[in-house]
């Protein structure tokens, strides 16, 4: 049994009536804005979103609007005109743009496309599409203006800044670092090829800004000498980091420099005239120290042997750089009092008595009274008053003891009575080395700083000094 | 009668040149701000329309309109909004400050002038 054909036109009918329904549901819901319209260009239907993009409630609001000024959102005359014509001409316009103005003034970018169609009833319209591109232009519009603004930046940047392939070749710079570089313009720059071989005076600090961006990408406050487009010098102080590819390769470097050379030179003057004061320092200690020479040559010729031999117990001692120059300082001056001792008590043979020895004792404090106004950076003078203290209060002038007594007082004593006994003196021949060290060691701890005693002994069997 | 004349406020340096040389081939006279208290100061010598930017240093667009809006000279004048942000609730803050239009960069010249002419007039 055959099921009989269905009838033709009935079912095709119906699916007609359906086809446009769909349609119109299509045409006024479908969320894109669509629109027919006469060939003179007046709209003869528009959707709802074609209303709603204009700023409308509906499109019979949207109609009536252009009915009464038509066409009124394109705001050039010639963008209606040339969409128009084209579509006479051609039958098409695809993604013609221009700005149109909606309902409430505010003015977007449309797209528009559209093609001439025929009905089946024979008449002829164009059926078109818009679309709100408003954003896409702002976007890239907005991008624009702020590579300006970066650009700006870049171009009126004080410090020089600049991109670089590892090869050295400067691929993006700005005018700071052409002129700081003595190069006619940014461009005369980029064009020069691999320009950093030429470029560093030294080249090992290329291969260390090299090592540096590749191990840890970035690098701060390098300083270093480079050679200019007219063959000057110039110091700058670089600030770089390492841009890396997809694949952690290091491709471009990236930062800023910065011409530091005024300030280096006014450095190196400084370090010079620091150096000159210290060395007038020296030379000033030393001058005085050998005034006494002229009265006393033996007390002369002491001063240097004890501050040599102070400075190596205070090195051994473990004593800083500056503690260790006060002593040395000390030391050359501690007798520098004995200016004001008769000659003929200094070269005498044998013991001092009474008044004789009453008036050597004073040349501890008129050392103190030499040195006291001059503005040392270290105690000096209370140190040269405290040379012949002892720990246990039998030294003089004052008969200080224990705590009483700084270290420099402590050391320079040790090494003051060391020197003197192993040394000649006018009054009687060098008892020796040893017999000193155990006049030492005998009052190790009472007298004598501990530290001290052993300080001297190892600094005399060391060889720091020699008797 | 005399050209009308409009100030022009951006910050940036090709967005002024070209609102100003549309502005001028159609026979506007054009005077050029960087921002809103450059123009607050340049507004004085009157004019028929402000054109100004939003995001701008010192005083920006939203700034400067509320500003206008409480001038006796500049209650009326029309403010038009140029500016790369399409934002609605951008642009009812800016309605609200009493703004006139608002267009939304980039713009033809042929447009910007139709919009201008809309609000101010043949010159």
């Amino acid at each position: 049994m055959t099921n009989p054909s269905p009838p033709e036109t009935e079912p095709n009918r119906a699916a007609d009536a359906a086809m446009a329904d769909a349609s119109a549901l299509l045409f006024h819901d479908v969320p894109a804005a669509v629109y027919l319209r006469a060939l003179d260009g007046a709209f003869l239907e528009v959707n709802n979103a074609t209303a709603a993009l204009f700023g409308y409630v509906d499109p019979a609001a949207f109609l009536a609007a252009m009915a009464d000024c038509p066409e009124q959102f394109y705001l050039d005359p010639n963008a209606r005109k040339s969409v128009l014509d084209e579509l006479a001409a051609g039958g098409v316009v695809a993604g013609r743009r221009y700005q149109a103005m909606c309902g409430d003034g505010f003015v977007i970018w449309i797209e528009e496309s559209a093609k001439r169609t025929v009905s089946p009833a024979g008449d002829v319209f164009y059926v078109g599409f818009l679309r709100d591109v408003t954003e896409e232009k702002s976007t890239s519009w907005a991008l624009a203006e702020a590579e300006e603004k970066y650009r700006t930046i870049f171009e009126n940047a004080v410090e020089g800044l600049f991109q670089m392939t590892p090869a050295g070749r400067f691929v993006t710079v700005n005018g700071a670092l052409s002129r700081m570089l003595r190069f006619a313009s940014p461009e005369a720059l980029t064009a020069l090829g691999d320009a950093a071989a030429n470029l560093f005076t030294h080249p090992e600090d290329r291969q260390f800004l090299h090592a540096a961006l590749s191990e840890t990408g970035v690098v701060r406050a390098m300083e270093t000498e480079l050679r200019r487009g007219d063959g000057t010098r110039i110091w700058v102080s670089v600030q770089a980091r390492a841009v890396r590819g997809g694949d952690g390769a290091v491709v471009l470097y990236e930062g800023s420099m910065e011409d530091v050379t005024e300030r280096r030179r006014s450095q190196e003057a400084l370090r010079h005239n620091l150096k000159r004061t210290k060395a007038l320092f020296h030379q000033t200690v030393k001058s005085l120290s050998t005034t006494v020479r002229f009265r006393d040559p033996y007390t002369a010729g002491h001063q240097d042997s004890v501050a040599r031999l102070a400075t190596a117990m205070a090195k051994r001692l473990g004593l800083d750089r500056d503690a260790v120059d006060c002593i040395q300082v000390a030391g050359q001056l501690h007798d520098i009092g004995k200016i004001s001792v008769p000659v003929r008590y200094l070269c005498k043979p044998g013991r001092l008595i009474g008044l004789e020895w009453e008036f050597m004792k004073q040349h501890a404090a008129t050392g103190y009274e030499i040195l006291k106004d001059i503005d040392f950076p270290w105690p000096v003078a209370e140190i040269v008053l405290c040379h012949h203290e002892r720990l246990d209060g039998s030294g003089y002038p004052r008969g200080l003891g224990g705590e009483e007594l700084c270290q420099p007082a402590r050391i320079l004593a040790v090494a003051d009575v060391l020197d003197a006994m192993a040394s000649n003196r006018p009054y009687r021949p060098a008892l020796g080395v040893s017999v000193a060290l155990e006049e030492l060691a005998r009052h190790r701890g009472t007298a004598f700083d501990a530290d001290a005693v052993d300080a001297a002994r190892e600094a005399v069997s060391a060889g720091d000094v020699t008797y | 009668m005399a050209e009308k004349r409009i100030l022009t406020v951006d910050d940036s340096v090709s967005v002024r040149s070209l609102v100003s040389s549309a502005l001028r081939q159609a026979g506007f006279d054009v005077v050029e701000a960087v921002d809103g208290a450059d123009a607050l100061d340049k507004v004085n010598s009157g004019f028929d329309m402000v054109i100004t930017d939003i995001n701008m240093p010192n005083i920006g667009g939203i700034e400067l309109l509320g500003l206008l809006r409480e001038r006796p000279d500049t209650r009326f004048t029309p403010v038009l909004v140029l500016t790369t942000e399409s934002q609605k609730n951008l642009r009812d803050k800016a309605l609200a400050a009493g703004a006139s239009g608002w267009v939304v960069k980039p713009f033809e010249p042929a447009s910007l002038v139709a919009v201008v002419r809309r609000f101010i007039g043949r010159t």
